[in-house]
């Protein structure tokens, strides 16, 4: 962010606040890819988090996610209160919004690890924010019937609009996950990328879940197979995992769901990923949207590929 | 006879001293709280060493291998449906992609060929690229060879 921009975000404040506080300390925080992150302190003693858009990564927007983090805020749930938001991108070039900083450890980029207590209030929260009656504070036509292959044709989609050539195995990820999509009893809010990484903490409770851009309404198992099979993977094993979750939400996921979802999630992944190429041609050549969009994208392509040849090799037919 | 000296600096040799001087000179002068500033710069270690090894991009040779694969099953239903035969890598990913996802479900003769024939040689030619590409993940999350 340049000068122009820097004051012309301290205006913009300063009229949202109805003060003339004046930004004292504006720092790049070490997380997210999908956004850039600022710490901002201002003159009067308040501090906020600015997050701001990198040219649609991930093809996600500022707008859903800074709405669904006010609906889980108003449902009780642990997140940054949300602020203002500046959706049209004229202020500093992106969207962006702005919310509370909270104080409060946040682990390390590339840390997975949380101390057994923490696991187990992640777990409890995670559970409680499926749990809530969302259809108090957000609007959707969504149903249980739907919930799962809209989401599968969402993140397709979005692959497509990202390149003009077809990726084969993404489309055989898609055809696979259509045809085994399991049955969903009750459309939640999953997070869409919960677990260590993505949660302020102080050390045995969670103060925050953070990182709400793929939050949607579906299936609650795509965030506990996410939290066990990748963003957890590192913090222990998946037996251990598995028999928390049974323990502290009552959650069993059974071999062919944790199959399922694994394969959902890095289609997903690799899907999502495939928009940090374009951002880097385009608006943002920084090095992390190249390797999230190459290397990142591949490796999940790959998973996919592995998972649906694993099940065919076991018996189900066509994978 | 020894190969004169080339004139010009080659990319490779740009890109090398790009990541040595990041890696030997810049990141060990970063503030110890510039986390960001740091990772970014050894994610572009990462990126500058993957410039100066990759070999020629390799999306041209991939189609025609998978045009050659698709036209050697001339009598497979699935690949009739998916691929009319044309041979630009577009219309071949097309086609590649539209017979896998037609061969899920199925265990008939048709599609067994499919992931018998054809999708080994795609998950082939991704594991060919990963093989190049590995080592930026290793950057991504901050750790380098050498």
């Amino acid at each position: 962010m340049d000068e122009a921009e820097l004051a012309a975000l301290e205006s913009w404040l300063q009229v949202r606040r109805g003060s003339d506080a004046k930004i004292s300390e504006f720092d790049r925080m070490a997380t997210g890819n999908s956004r850039e992150n600022w710490f901002v302190g201002l003159s009067d003693g308040e501090r906020f988090v600015v997050r701001i858009e990198q040219g649609g990564v991930f093809g996600t927007s500022s707008a859903d996610e800074f709405r669904m983090m006010k609906a889980v805020q108003e449902l009780g749930c642990p997140v940054a209160p949300v602020r203002w938001i500046e959706p049209t991108g004229e202020l500093v070039g992106q969207p962006f919004f702005v919310m509370d900083y909270l104080d409060g450890v946040a682990t390390g980029r590339d840390d997975r690890s949380m101390a057994p207590a923490l696991v187990v209030d992640l777990v409890r929260r995670l559970a409680e924010l499926h749990r809530t009656e969302w259809r108090t504070r957000l609007d959707a036509d969504v149903t249980a019937g739907d919930a799962t292959h809209a989401a599968i044709d969402r993140w397709h989609r979005l692959y497509r609009s990202e390149t003009t050539v077809a990726i084969p195995l993404l489309e055989e990820g898609a055809a696979w996950l259509h045809l085994h999509a399991p049955p969903l009893e009750r459309v939640v809010i999953v997070h869409g990328d919960p677990g260590p990484g993505n949660v302020v903490h102080d050390g045995r409770r969670v103060i925050a879940f953070t990182d709400w851009e793929f939050a949607h309404l579906g299936d609650p198992m795509e965030d506990w197979v996410y939290l066990v099979t990748m963003r957890g993977a590192r913090t222990m094993a998946s037996d251990e995992w598995l028999a928390t979750l049974a323990q502290v939400a009552g959650v069993t996921v059974g071999a062919d769901e944790l199959r399922y979802w694994s394969v959902f999630n890095h289609f997903k992944g690799a899907c999502a990923n495939l928009t940090c190429r374009r951002v880097f041609r385009t608006t943002k050549p920084m090095p992390n949207l190249a390797l999230i969009g190459t290397a990142l994208h591949q490796t999940y392509v790959r998973e996919v590929a592995r998972l649906i040849g694993e099940s065919a090799r076991e018996g189900r037919e066509g994978g | 006879m020894a190969e004169p000296t080339p004139r010009a600096l080659t990319d490779a040799e740009i890109h090398r001293s790009v990541a040595e001087t990041l890696l030997h000179v810049i990141v060990p002068a970063l503030r110890d709280d510039a986390d960001w500033a740091r990772a970014a710069a050894i994610q572009l270690v990462g990126l500058a060493r993957y410039a100066a090894t990759r070999g020629p991009d390799v999306s041209e040779g991939f189609a025609e291998e998978l045009a050659d694969v698709m036209a050697t099953m001339a009598n497979n239903e699935i690949v009739a449906t998916a691929w009319g035969g044309d041979r630009s890598p577009r219309s071949v990913m097309d086609g590649a992609g539209r017979a896998l996802a037609l061969a899920v479900g199925r265990d008939d003769e048709h599609a067994v060929e499919i992931r018998s024939a054809l999708r080994p040689v795609v998950v082939r030619q991704l594991d060919e690229e990963l093989a190049t590409t590995a080592p930026l993940v290793e950057a991504f999350r901050g750790r380098l060879d050498g």
